[in-house]
């Protein structure tokens, strides 16, 4: 029985699970934040890590995994966004200094990354038949 | 094969791409639902509609009626009215040689970058807003002074007003001040006066001025979340690099190139009058000495038609008789309040270590503010040492504190607090006083106009109540009243009475006992009582000194225009001190804001019994044990109990809110039922458990309609100017067109529908009218803006005291002096309740200090804050005139001010008689000011932002269980919501309601157009999904 193969899209979500890590240290300095953003970014740092993991025994399953991490992904930007919508006013009305939201934007952008690389993986294989 | 593969994998990939848009579209529905009202008011929808019941009986459901027949009317009143009190909050300072008023024909040069970018306001809740594009004005100095006919050197103001300017050296619309609501572990570092350099001035320039008056203008701005700091710098940042483009010993002193500028203008000029454009005095003591400068005027921060208001003064069109609000002193640092100004930590801050005892950055609670000048603030210092230093007593002359080697007044003060002229003059007789403890009292005086022009005259009464060496502290001379003349013609004269309450000049004795063994009292000490009448506070004592010592040999005038008149003071003697009159249910409640009462001997205050002691800073302090429960947040924890009755929610009941409304025989209305009537408590019972959540957690920005009550959204906003643009943009905002049927619909399409509504003068330029009349018609208007623009209440007036001349705040307060304060507070709130709207005065108590403003601990003594801070807001409080009032940032000690029982129950509610309701300041996620311990503390509800619901202690709905539990906590939730119904009841938001009409609820396009993407993108998700799924099984199979 030949053994199966990791698909390119696996690599992806390594990449995508690695960004959402990344923002969920970020996610730590943002003004105002919202608990269950923590668990949607760890939540699909672990997906990757399971893809990867059923790449091997369940390639077809594998496949799907990056739907779920696009889900969170997104999830977690538009959650993590809501708690700061009252700041991102005062900073575009110059009540407060950009340096108040700086980690949001940030946290925003390796997240919606990430959400993007999940997606670009989702069409493609996580795990192939041999 | 590879083409099945391909589309599975396109499937998924579409999948995915839906999934993420279906998790956007649900956030998103999130974010809209929380800020729903923002959204609807920006569309101009709201999620129900009015409407009438068949079969019932209609009758004219308008209970607060306009004056006005069109919003056209109302905005042109309140041009007229701004431009009135700007005319009669003028102050004229100086004026050698008649200097003014202006021929209008005679040329005027500008001087001084500023004078084309004048301060008109502050900066967020008493902006300056102006919706140019609907038509709207905005009358800066150059614009009003040429819509007054006056003629202007136009190479001047072309100097001045061009971008390349403004950029290297001048501020943006008049500000310099950046308004921070963050947190702050040092002092501000730079302010930008916004003055260019001599070199800028050519010589073609300089030429035009020649043969000119000179107008030079010297400003400085305002701001919420902002304070200056004597130690700026004047640095503007170039490219990269910050560049002190101007030097200056104190930010509010002249600077270098303010000086230069001034010589120029003396040079050039036939003669120099100076405007100053502040609402913090600046350092003027050389101008007001300067035989070059003819005149000063101060003209504060006149908002956006006041400019029109100083026109009319500059030109003689009105006489001035404005008075100052505030001491101007020779050096802005000299105060004793500003010994205790700025930054200062607590050992144990958040910033400092962690630990056990550690504070943390929720706790918000690392900054401290001692208020170690006790009661001697503002003219209240300056003047009691200045009668220490005539009689000799108590070190009053002493270096400590001083500006020189000896404390002189001459040089400590330039200008007192109420000191004002005119271009008449008049004479000011105290014909009489009368006092009757307990009752009303009276003091009569005549003004007669002995000069050659029409004008105004303020008599402002004063007292001195009698000192004991080292007994109880009190001030030399304290405002009792005022009262303004009409316009007197030469030669005229008017009897004015005055009439006037001992409580306002009562000093509160911490160590009082009373007859009931209670500690704390308001006391009348036994010994003679001195009223005076006078031009300010120092003209007053010296007429005080004058009779008491029968000599005027060693008093010091301030200005040449002061006159000292021992028969313009009376005496009046209490033979046996009273300490019960008024201190009826008063007892000491403030004991935990005095800092040597929680850590002995941790301040040394100011005293009158000896004026070298007070000058010390608190520059670090660990907080005791007691002192963490209010710095940790932990004033209350629910708890399981019952109450007796216990608490009913949800009852089904036939009342409306509607009905509490009581009408005469002609169907008028005629108030409310009485808030002790049974019907109120079965009106709150139908009100449910989750409508009361909302109304805690909710109910100060707008508050959704309570259903069981039939109580539609109302709306409240900021701000002291009339309601500010960044949060009601027009009188349309607010409306819908299920509306259209209400007699002051307003619609978009209004010609005046997108004026702004913030027209008025800045506080401090109202408080110096010192006219009460005509500030209640200001909260009149105000009060028509609340009906056109379909607001409810306002968060209005500002009633903090001017403690610290740098608190960048001030100019949403009215004055250093209770008093003037309380008067001012009271009649625009009057005015606003007459016409339905509810003024809502902030920020209750002791915001002192913007810097650090949430969470910073505030430590006074209870004699101070009783006889400074809380005066100025108990009139209103006491005449219920006030229908709401709004906490504010900072803690009263060390508990949270929105949650500190002492003052919003035992003193407001028990002590005064206060009926309005409470809220707190914008809560913006910090867990300091969170709904158990507000709600525990009797502080009624929440003004909250977004970020609140799900902060750790903003999620109020999911500790539903727990409160069903504790039965106190929801007797109190109960009683705040009571009194705001009491209330509203009582306002505009009940025009349009009847017994015959129902609130129905409808879904906005908004939310329906949510509710279709996420339909439509949870379909497709499904369906790609299926695809995906099916591509998958028939490519296995094809494989098998």
């Amino acid at each position: 029985m030949a053994k199966n193969k990791l698909g390119f899209g696996a690599y992806m979500s390594i990449v995508a699970g690695i960004l959402a890590v990344v923002a969920c240290v970020l996610y730590r300095t943002v003004m105002y934040r919202y608990q269950p953003v923590f668990y949607m970014l760890i939540g699909a740092a672990a997906l990757a890590v399971i893809g990867l993991l059923l790449a091997k025994s369940v390639p077809v399953l594998a496949n799907y995994i990056p739907i779920l991490m696009v889900f969170l992904l997104f999830s977690a930007a538009v959650w993590g966004t809501m708690l700061m919508v009252n700041q991102i006013g005062y900073v575009v009305a110059g009540l407060d200094g950009m340096d108040t939201i700086l980690s949001y934007i940030m946290f925003v952008g390796f997240t919606v990354a990430a959400g993007i690389v999940a997606l670009i993986a989702s069409f493609l294989r996580v795990g192939e038949k041999a | 094969m590879k083409k099945e593969k391909r589309s599975t994998g396109l499937w998924r990939g579409l999948t995915a791409l839906f999934a993420g848009l279906l998790a956007l579209a649900v956030g998103a529905q999130s974010i809209a639902q929380a800020n729903a009202s923002f959204i609807n008011g920006q569309l101009g929808i709201t999620n129900y509609k009015i409407v009438e019941t068949a079969g019932g009986e209609t009758k004219d459901s308008t209970y607060y009626k306009s004056e006005f027949s069109s919003l056209k009317e109302l905005v042109e009143a309140k041009v007229s009215l701004a431009e009135e009190i700007a005319s009669e909050g003028t102050v004229l300072l100086k004026n050698d040689d008649s200097a003014l008023p202006i021929d209008a024909a005679e040329k005027v040069t500008l001087w001084g970058l500023n004078s084309v970018h004048p301060t008109l306001g502050g900066r967020i809740g008493s902006s300056v807003y102006v919706n140019k594009d609907a038509g709207q004005v905005q009358w800066d100095l150059v614009s009003a002074l040429k819509e007054k006919g006056f003629s202007l050197n136009e190479q001047m103001i072309s100097l001045y007003d061009t971008d390349d300017m403004t950029k290297s050296y001048g501020r943006k619309d008049g500000h310099s001040l950046t308004p921070s609501f963050g947190k702050s572990y040092e002092n501000p570092t730079t302010y930008n006066v916004g003055e260019a350099p001599a070199e800028i001035y050519t010589d073609d320039v300089l030429a035009s001025a020649d043969g000119t008056i000179a107008i030079v203008v010297l400003s400085r701005d305002s701001s919420e979340a902002a304070d200056y700091n004597p130690e700026m710098q004047n640095l503007v940042k170039k490219g990269k690099e910050m560049v002190e483009t101007d030097t200056y010993e104190r930010p509010l002193a002249l600077t270098t190139n303010e000086k230069a500028m001034i010589e120029l203008a003396k040079e050039h000029s036939t003669k120099v009058i100076v405007l100053v454009n502040a609402n913090n005095p600046i350092e003027i003591e050389d101008l007001k000495n300067d035989e070059g400068i003819s005149a000063i005027v101060w003209v504060g921060e006149p908002g956006m038609n006041g400019f029109l208001g100083v026109a009319d003064v500059l030109k003689g069109a009105v006489n001035p008789s404005g008075h100052l609000p505030d001491t101007f002193a020779v050096s802005s640092v000299s105060a004793p309040a500003m010994v205790n100004f700025g930054v200062y930590l607590y050992t144990n801050n958040s910033n400092n270590g962690s630990g056990d005892n550690m504070l943390t950055e929720n706790n918000k609670g690392d900054w401290y503010l001692v208020e170690s000048e006790g009661i001697y603030n503002g003219y209240k210092y300056y003047e009691t040492r200045y009668e220490d230093s005539v009689i000799g007593q108590a070190n009053a002359t002493s270096s400590a504190g001083a500006i020189g080697d000896e404390w002189i007044y001459e040089d400590e003060v330039t200008y007192p607090f109420g000191y004002g002229l005119s271009y008449t003059t008049f004479e000011q007789k105290l014909d009489s006083v009368e006092v009757n403890v307990g009752g009303v009292c009276t003091a009569k005086a005549t003004v007669t106009n002995t000069g050659d022009l029409a004008g105004k005259s303020v008599v402002q009464l004063y007292v001195q109540a009698p000192y004991k060496a080292g007994g109880l502290e009190k001030a030399a001379v304290q405002l009792v009243a005022f009262e303004k003349t009409g316009v007197l013609e030469p030669g005229a004269s008017e009897e004015v009475t005055i009439e006037f309450d001992p409580a306002y000049f009562a000093s509160y004795d911490e160590n009082a006992v009373k007859e009931n063994g209670t500690q704390g009292a308001w006391v009348l000490e036994d010994g003679d009582y001195y009223f005076a009448i006078g031009n300010g506070a120092h003209e007053a004592l010296n007429n005080i000194l004058a009779k008491k010592t029968g000599s005027e040999d060693s008093l010091v005038m301030t200005a040449d225009t002061e006159e000292i008149n021992a028969d313009n003071a009376a005496v009046w003697t209490l033979d046996k001190t009273d300490m019960e009159t008024y201190s009826v249910g008063v007892e000491n409640q403030l004991q935990d804001m005095d800092i040597n009462k929680l850590i002995e001997g941790t301040v040394e205050y100011t005293t009158r019994s000896d004026w070298t002691k007070g000058w010390t800073t608190v520059e670090t302090l660990t907080p005791s044990e007691a002192m963490m429960v209010g710095l940790t947040n932990s004033l209350y924890t629910l708890n399981e109990n019952t109450v007796e009755g216990g608490v009913t929610w949800g009852k089904s009941g036939p009342y409306k809110l509607v009905d509490a409304l009581l009408f005469d025989e002609n169907d008028k209305p005629a108030g409310v039922i009485d808030f002790d009537d049974p019907f109120w408590d079965d009106l709150l019972d139908q009100v449910t458990l989750d409508e009361a959540i909302q109304f805690v957690s909710k109910a100060g920005d707008d508050l959704e309609n309570l259903d069981s009550i039939q109580l539609a959204r109302v709306y409240c906003n900021d701000g002291p100017l009339g309601y500010t643009g960044d949060q009601v943009a027009g009188y349309y905002v607010r409306w819908s067109t299920n509306d259209k049927d209400q007699t002051y619909y307003t619609a978009e399409g209004d010609e005046f529908a997108a004026y702004m509504m913030p027209t008025n003068p800045t506080e401090p330029m109202v408080a110096a009218t010192f006219n009460k009349e005509l500030v209640q018609r200001e909260g009149e208007l105000m009060g028509e803006d609340g009906l056109y623009a379909k607001e409810s209440s306002i968060y209005a007036p500002g009633l903090n005291l001017h403690r610290a001349v740098y608190c960048a705040r001030n100019h949403e307060y009215y004055s250093e002096d209770s008093v003037l304060t309380a008067y001012m507070g009271d009649a625009v709130c009057a005015g606003l309740r007459s016409k339905g709207t509810m003024a809502e005065p902030k920020h209750f108590a002791f915001n002192h200090q913007e810097t650090n403003r949430p969470g910073l601990s505030t430590y006074m003594t209870e004699q101070a804050a009783r006889e400074n801070e809380l005066r100025g807001f108990q009139m209103c409080m006491a005449n219920n005139t006030a229908q709401g009032i709004m906490t504010a940032f900072n803690r009263a000690g060390a508990s949270y001010s929105g949650a500190y029982r002492p003052t919003v129950v035992n003193i407001a509610r028990d002590e005064w008689g206060y009926m309005g309701w409470f809220v707190t300041d914008m809560i913006n996620g910090a867990d300091y000011m969170n709904w158990r311990d507000i709600v525990a503390g009797g502080g009624g509800a929440c003004l909250t932002s977004s970020a609140y619901d799900t902060s750790d202690i903003g999620a109020m709905e999911a500790s539903k269980s727990e409160i069903e539990k504790d039965e106190y906590f929801q007797q109190q939730m109960k009683q705040g919501i009571k009194y705001y119904l009491y209330n509203i009841a009582q306002s505009n938001a009940m025009n349009g309601i009847s017994s015959t009409t129902e609130i129905v609820y409808i879904r906005t396009w908004v939310d329906n157009a949510i509710l279709g993407a996420e339909i439509g993108l949870g379909i497709l998700t499904a369906l790609c999904f299926l695809l995906a799924v099916i591509n998958d099984i028939k490519s296995g199979k094809k494989k098998a």
